[in-house]
């Protein structure tokens, strides 16, 4: 029980959540060829959802210049970046169900769900921007060795600290 | 009635721990996420006087860590309990 507590209760202190996100992004790197990325499965969510829509996005300026960057054999719906995202979702939920602390959240008031809509339309414009967020294009490009990692970080902290000069400002 | 007393009534909040009339603040944080109930913390601080009681409302498990361990930099006194599964009340002394 006092195991059960201690590991699931509490919040792991940072340092060691760090040390094992970084052990399963090189594991990941090793299984699938690819490091842990988050943004670009909702990019294909969208585009799949899209597509089934009828709208050829393939015609669309980022997917022409860029490309979908999905391996062959996969599809919108169908790629590791898209169970991955699953698997983050039931791992959280069960590790939430385990401590019986499952709830749905509920919308707090009109000015939560505006803030974070726009918010969170910002922050998916600006992944496509720095192709990724700071799961791919900080936390997995900088042990890539990728230089666009550091600029991404030096510029997330500022953007960091300037968001919350203005929420804390005139938000709050 | 002393003048601790009277100041107490007209803040609206009344407690009387070991005969020492408090003063305590509510800070609505539920259904928020990091960082708004620790900025939220550290705003309602500013506006409170030394020796007086913040009580948090959160079901963010961050908080219990992020706002705690802040709060101990910070020097004031601090305490929290689980009210039921999954949700929290914070208390916080401020100290300087």
């Amino acid at each position: 029980m006092n195991l059960k507590h201690r590991l699931l209760k509490k919040p792991w202190p940072y340092w060691v959540g760090g040390v094992v996100l970084g052990l399963l992004n090189i594991f990941l790197l090793f299984t699938t060829g690819s490091a842990w990325k988050i943004t670009t499965s909702f990019l294909y969510l969208g585009a799949g959802l899209l597509n089934k829509l009828g709208i050829n996005i393939n015609d669309w300026y980022y997917f022409k210049t860029y490309g979908t960057k999905l391996n062959v054999g996969e599809t919108y719906f169908s790629n590791s970046l898209m169970i991955m995202a699953i698997a983050m979702i039931l791992g959280s939920l069960a590790s939430a169900l385990f401590v019986s602390e499952f709830g749905i959240k509920k919308i707090k008031n009109k000015k939560q769900l505006t803030f974070a809509l726009l918010g969170g339309i910002m922050m998916g414009y600006g992944t496509r921007l720095s192709f990724g967020c700071n799961v791919g294009a900080y936390f997995s490009a900088i042990p890539s060795f990728s230089l666009h990692g550091w600029i991404f970080g030096i510029f997330m902290f500022v953007g960091a600290w300037i968001g919350s000069k203005i929420l804390f400002k005139y938000i709050l | 009635m002393d003048n601790n007393f009277r100041y107490c009534l007209s803040a609206g909040y009344v407690k009387i721990i070991g005969g020492i009339c408090m003063t305590e603040h509510r800070l609505d944080c539920m259904f928020e996420a990091c960082p708004i109930p620790l900025l939220k913390a550290h705003k309602k601080l500013q506006t409170m006087k030394i020796g007086e009681i913040l009580i948090m409302q959160t079901d963010h498990n961050c908080s219990i860590i992020n706002v705690v361990e802040w709060a101990k930099k910070q020097g004031h006194y601090i305490d929290y309990i689980e009210l039921g599964e999954g949700q929290w009340e914070i208390y916080i002394e401020k100290a300087k």
